[in-house]
């Protein structure tokens, strides 16, 4: 009985101060943790709108479940452009797309935020990654990474957002080796193209 | 000299996963390239020596039925505040490829391994520095498998171009890339290891596998 207690009392003891050392690390670092997940966000929103939007802002009641609206507006605070932000269940689990939107409703940019597929497979029609050369960073060459091209969704730019969700009958190439990644990202677009129009924002 | 040899003893005669074997989970999963398997290395080595080093405080206060569960929820602690902080201060692009990852670090044998076999019968600052070579193998070990998969899988390293018209071997990415680079590297280590043991007489038989351990030819 007595070795019992004793037992208790150690691993209890153990976990008390387990605990208490989350507990103080959690309200040390919690606000960092915030900032970076807006940090992320923000960069991305900067990526999809154009260079001279200032300041975004969330469009809590035009958003949906699963689309999320945003607004950009310039230094004198005038709406510039918007983005919306949709989901859709990929190859390898949820992905993230964020699409930035003109005024006159085009497609400006499309990006993946967030995604899990196949390295090498479905990974090409989502990723934004910048190849930097080995011998361009010995020799100290510039190469601009800030928004590197993608074909297939660079392929959304352009085209109109009304007509690009009507019916889902607007489309892209999609990726070989890449298909359910491709249907993913275009079922996305289309769901995000949906949710705009239906805002009337433009 | 001694307290020297606990640290370089992980970097390669014991070296966690190219000698002792253990943690191939997140080998096999981190090691698709450099920059993430650095990462990954930096994160345990960090709750190895936390954890070694906390274990090691307290291993004569904890009754030997209760060791295991405590050890576990020291380690799970170090873990909680790695992937905080990590969350807080990190790249995001490795927190992300990092992610899912680091919970692992919990049940990594390695760190479970050296506090059962180091920490929790050696004094504080040995069992620091056992965790942080142990930790620095590991992470040498990583980096290594995952130079050589990314390079050969994309013809890069720490994501910078070498051959600009590399044709990318797919095979390495996935874990059936990790295994052949992972069985390349110990053939070529037992190889030596042989040949250094032919050259003084004796036979090499990797540690933790000699005749005291195993009982199948009953010798």
């Amino acid at each position: 009985m007595k070795d019992m207690i004793r037992l208790c009392v150690s691993l209890g003891t153990v976990c008390l101060v387990g605990s208490a050392a989350l507990v103080w690390v959690n309200s040390m670092t919690s606000q960092a943790r915030e900032e970076a997940k807006t940090a992320e966000l923000t960069r991305s929103l900067q990526m999809v709108l154009p260079p001279e939007t200032a300041d975004t802002a969330v469009l809590k009641e035009k958003s949906t479940d699963a689309v999320t609206l945003f607004q950009a507006t310039d230094p004198a605070g005038k709406v510039v452009a918007y983005a919306a932000e949709g989901q859709a269940n990929g190859f390898g689990g949820p992905l993230k797309v964020l699409v930035g939107f003109e005024r006159d409703g085009r497609i400006r940019a499309v990006m993946v935020t967030q995604h899990n597929e196949t390295p090498g497979l479905g990974s090409k029609a989502a990723d934004r990654r910048a190849q930097l050369s080995l011998w361009d960073f010995l020799s100290g060459k510039k190469v601009d990474t800030s928004f590197p091209p993608n074909p297939f969704l660079d392929a959304f730019a352009g085209q109109s957002a009304a007509a690009f969700c009507q019916d889902g009958k607007g489309t892209v190439d999609a990726v070989s080796g890449a298909t359910i990644s491709s249907k993913a990202i275009l079922a996305s677009v289309h769901e995000v193209c949906g949710v705009f129009q239906a805002s009337e924002l433009q | 000299m001694s307290v020297f040899k606990e640290f370089v003893k992980g970097l390669w005669k014991e070296n966690p996963v190219l000698v002792l074997m253990l943690g191939m989970c997140p080998t096999l999963a981190v090691s698709t390239s450099a920059k993430s398997a650095l990462g990954m290395g930096i994160a345990t080595t960090f709750v190895l020596i936390g954890s070694n080093a906390v274990i090691s405080l307290v291993r004569k206060g904890i009754p030997k039925k209760v060791r295991i569960p405590c050890y576990i929820v020291i380690i799970a602690v170090f873990v909680s505040i790695v992937e905080m902080l990590m969350e807080a201060y990190a790249p995001p692009e490795l927190n992300a490829a990092l992610g899912i990852y680091i919970p692992l670090i919990v049940v990594n044998c390695i760190v479970l391994g050296r506090a059962e076999a180091f920490a929790s019968h050696n004094g504080v600052f040995v069992s620091m520095l056992d965790g942080l070579g142990m930790g620095f193998g590991f992470t040498l070990a990583l980096m290594a498998l995952g130079a050589v998969r990314e390079f050969i899988a994309a013809g890069t390293l720490f994501e910078m171009t070498l051959f600009p018209k590399w044709e990318p071997v797919m095979l390495m990415k996935f874990p059936a890339g990790a295994f052949i680079v992972l069985a390349c590297f110990l053939g070529v280590m037992n190889y030596f290891r042989q040949r250094k043991a032919a050259r003084e007489g004796t036979v090499y038989t990797p540690p933790e596998m000699d005749c005291s351990r195993c009982h199948l030819c009953g010798k």
